[in-house]
């Protein structure tokens, strides 16, 4: 996951990226996937944080959200495909949601989404997602009810103060400090 | 070795893999290990490198691992392995019916006359 710092921090940002990327950071970690899966969202189409060689990459601008899919870096450089744009952030989430959803449930093991949909055609992809009403709530529900199992996060449990007694001390030394004592003769 | 002994609790306090610190008033705080393998070592809670906390490093074998900059520290000699060089004073330590003693006068050796 990665943002740029958004309309909060930069005057040229449309639209909270950052905090859109907290979300879809909150509502991806933990899930299992055929490939590492890097997600992005810039908060303008100067594109700070590189959203459009990234597996999920998202550019808002002034009317919304345009959603890109199946970018990479690295050896083989292969820039997003405009998936399509939406108005709402919780929009782009579900799109997200699905989106990944059917690359997990289509690609094959080991596959990035950047070959994967040249493998595919972004048509395929598109008619999966688009072409009934139902297809996006449906996928992105079945992501969102395996991901109740998957997030299991030990270090919230740990700040909440699981085993909290392994970081106290054993115990404290006090030994008998003469130098004290001696101070405290000569007043 | 003779001496006195401070009992400072029992065995099961400390986990397998981990570390726990016993401040000392005036002195260097000990960082106490107990390794995978059911072995106890007591060194002085500060890497020879840069200070670091070695109760919070990584136990491998009879090794602690710095979590600054990984620097391996013998538990048994508190030296630094490896090309590294620097030495870490050590407690001696004894486990008896379950419980831990560390000798007196090298837990209060560093104290601040």
């Amino acid at each position: 996951m990665k943002t740029c710092v958004g309309s909060e921090w930069c005057r040229f940002g449309t639209q909270d990226s950052t905090g859109l990327g907290v979300k879809l950071e909150q509502m991806t970690w933990g899930s299992w996937m055929p490939h590492k899966f890097k997600i992005a969202v810039s908060g303008c189409p100067r594109n700070c944080a590189e959203a459009t060689i990234k597996d999920f990459g998202v550019v808002c601008v002034d009317s919304g959200y345009e959603l890109h899919v199946g970018g990479n870096g690295g050896i083989k450089v292969r820039a997003t495909d405009l998936l399509c744009k939406v108005e709402t952030e919780a929009e782009a989430m579900e799109v997200c949601a699905a989106f990944i959803q059917l690359y997990r449930e289509e690609a094959w093991y080991l596959e990035r989404t950047a070959p994967w949909i040249e493998r595919v055609g972004l048509e395929h992809v598109k008619a999966a997602l688009f072409d009934s009403d139902q297809s996006v709530p449906v996928l992105a529900a079945r992501f969102r009810y395996s991901q109740q199992f998957m997030q299991d996060d030990p270090w919230a449990k740990r700040a909440a103060g699981e085993e909290a007694e392994l970081h106290q001390h054993l115990a404290e030394v006090r030994p008998f400090n003469t130098n004290v004592q001696q101070m405290e003769f000569a007043k | 070795m003779i001496g006195d002994w401070l009992d400072i609790g029992p065995v099961d306090q400390i986990a397998p893999g981990h570390a726990r610190t016993l401040p000392v008033i005036g002195g260097e705080e000990i960082a106490v290990f107990h390794t995978l393998d059911n072995r106890f070592y007591a060194l002085v809670n500060k890497c020879p490198h840069k200070q670091g906390p070695l109760s919070q490093g990584i136990v491998h074998g009879n090794v602690v691992t710095c979590p600054l900059h990984n620097w391996n520290i013998s538990l048994k000699t508190g030296e630094a392995l490896g090309d590294d060089e620097g030495c870490v004073p050590t407690i001696p330590l004894k486990v008896d019916a379950g419980r831990i003693y560390l000798l007196r006068e090298a837990v209060l050796a560093k104290r601040a006359a």
